[in-house]
């Protein structure tokens, strides 16, 4: 599996430099439950919310694990750091007492049912995956066209 | 040998890791309750016999930098924890034990407060020393990670963060006292800083992080040797002489560091000033520039660090030969700055990082070191007449967080 992430991390840098090729199902959502609020955030924020930080809105973050492919995406479009750099960053917030990494949950599917159930909670799921209405996207990276909003 | 000092050293932490483990038994029961820790196996030689540097001369050692710790986070409400941390070092220069015990209240994501013994937020690194996940070199440029910098310090600190859309900001405030030895190779500097405080701004806009920070505190240094010829040279009037071996007052640092991260390539640099009343503390300006290139799950660095350090002048007040106790004293008094070091001194490391797990890693890690003649250069000299000043550092290390 980590073969696996490794390659799609050098596509993905490949593909960061070729928009055309890069849209599509790479892009990715991130997704709150605002109780039908709208929010948007801007890449700064996001990168910041993940990263531990405060953006002034009381929003509790979700990840998924490592291994998975969006979490690659999302590291390269988002973050901007390879996870390498993501887990060296976490180790110095941990060991200092600064900040504790975000929860993890096993897939999309996990994260979407947490998002749905839990207000307050945000997470990024892929562009093409269906995203009920009474949850919001607050960023989604260029070139998204996220799934017309279902049940 | 490493098993000895590690049986010896890691004793401590592991009282520590069973104190907690009742409670991470119940980590069920106790969902906020975690036990998390690092470690490093470390490996050095250095490629000259006529001295020594951090400890590692010509033959291999495992023992200067390799290291256990524990950490327990306890969540005791939602804004109220206690957090603890127990390091236990292979070397005998490091002193093991608890580095941190502190009580937090954490009103909103925005706002941290701390109170207990805290680690010191010198710099970039300060917090982390230890953890050597947490950065790309195997050892931060002695440079500027001098031990004259202590690690932890008892008093309270405050963390406020926020982003707006386009940059974040981070400022640390604390206010404390520092009192215990600062081990400096084979010397330990009895100190006490008082009233010890500082503040740190980080401010991060796209790809970059700017770092200020500035640290002051009333330094107090028992060496009860320096403290009996000032107080002889004060009794015979050589009031200017006993001025200058003042073992108390400010010490002042200060630090700017400006980092760049893409996703293929990061740039740190950071530079700090030392400087101090004190004789016996040189006054240091230290630098250091790192670039590091990214091919998951390697990275390669090339890190130059610089740093100058300059020591206090004997005042000549004291005239020779007008008795046989005078010339003992200004003798005495001599001999007291000839002893002191300037570690002026130049460095180029090349260091390869594999990260082949998630929280492992595996770093490798080449220093070309060039210090002054005539000056300690962070080295400890064996031999003075033969030593030229250059020599090669190589290390290997296993980084581990869990």
């Amino acid at each position: 599996m980590r073969l696996v992430v490794l390659i799609a991390s050098v596509w993905l840098l490949l593909l960061g430099a070729s928009p055309t090729l890069a849209s599509a199902n790479n892009d990715i959502v991130v997704v709150a439950n605002l109780g039908g609020k709208t929010l948007q955030l801007s890449k700064s924020q996001i990168r910041s919310l993940f990263m531990g930080g405060s953006i002034g809105y009381h929003l509790h973050v979700i990840n998924l694990p490592p291994s998975s492919l969006n979490r690659v995406k999302f590291n390269t479009k988002v973050i901007g750091l390879t996870e390498d750099r993501i887990q060296s960053y976490w180790a110095q917030m941990r060991f200092s007492g600064r900040r504790t990494p975000p929860k993890e949950l096993a897939d999309e599917k996990s994260v979407l049912h947490y998002i749905i159930n839990t207000p307050g909670s945000v997470g990024y799921l892929p562009a093409n995956i269906q995203i009920p209405n009474s949850l919001s996207i607050v960023y989604q990276t260029k070139g998204s066209a996220p799934v017309a909003p279902g049940g | 040998m490493l098993t000895k000092y590690l049986s010896n050293r890691i004793g401590k932490a592991v009282v520590f890791y069973l104190l907690c483990a009742p409670l991470y038994a119940e980590e069920d029961k106790f969902a906020d309750l975690e036990v998390s820790g690092f470690a490093r196996l470390v490996a050095g030689v250095l490629d000259d016999n006529h001295a020594a540097y951090e400890g590692y001369d010509n033959s291999l050692s495992f023992s200067e930098r390799s290291l256990l710790g524990l950490q327990m986070d306890a969540r005791l409400s939602a804004h109220w924890s206690v957090t603890g941390q127990a390091v236990a070092h292979s070397s005998d220069v490091q002193e093991s034990g608890v580095e941190w015990l502190y009580l937090s209240y954490h009103p909103s994501n925005a706002l941290q407060i701390k109170m207990g013994k805290l680690r010191t937020p010198f710099f970039a690194y300060s917090d982390v020393i230890h953890v050597g996940y947490a950065y790309h070199f195997i050892s931060p440029p002695q440079q500027v990670y001098s031990p004259y910098f202590f690690d932890s310090f008892d008093g309270i600190s405050a963390n406020y963060n926020i982003s707006q859309t386009t940059f974040a900001t981070e400022l640390d405030v604390y206010y404390g006292k520092f009192s215990d030895d600062i081990h400096y190779d084979i010397l330990r500097i009895d100190t006490e800083i008082n009233a010890f405080r500082g503040i740190a701004l980080s401010l991060s806009k796209d790809n970059f992080k700017f770092r200020m920070s500035a640290h002051t505190g009333d330094g107090n240094l028992n060496i009860p040797m320096i403290s009996e010829v000032y107080d002889m040279l004060k009794q015979t009037n050589y009031v200017a002489s006993a001025q200058s071996l003042a073992t108390t007052g400010q010490l002042n640092t200060y630090q700017l560091s400006l980092n760049y991260d893409a996703i293929d390539y990061f740039v740190r640099s950071e530079i700090i000033r030392l400087t101090t009343p004190i004789a016996l503390y040189p006054k240091i300006t230290s630098y250091y520039l790192s670039y590091g290139y990214v091919c998951y799950p390697f990275t390669l660095h090339m890190t130059y660090a610089n740093s100058m350090t300059s020591k206090a002048s004997p005042v000549i007040e004291i005239p020779h030969g007008l008795s046989a106790k005078t010339d003992t004293l200004a003798s005495t008094y001599l001999q007291i700055f000839d002893t002191l070091t300037e570690d002026d001194l130049e460095s180029l490391s090349l260091g390869l990082r594999w990260d082949f797990s998630p929280g492992m890693a595996v770093k490798l890690e080449w220093s070309h070191l060039r210090g002054e003649p005539g000056k300690r250069s962070h080295f400890n000299i064996l031999q003075p007449t033969d030593f030229d000043y250059r020599a090669n550092l190589v290390q290997a290390a296993l980084e581990w967080v869990f």
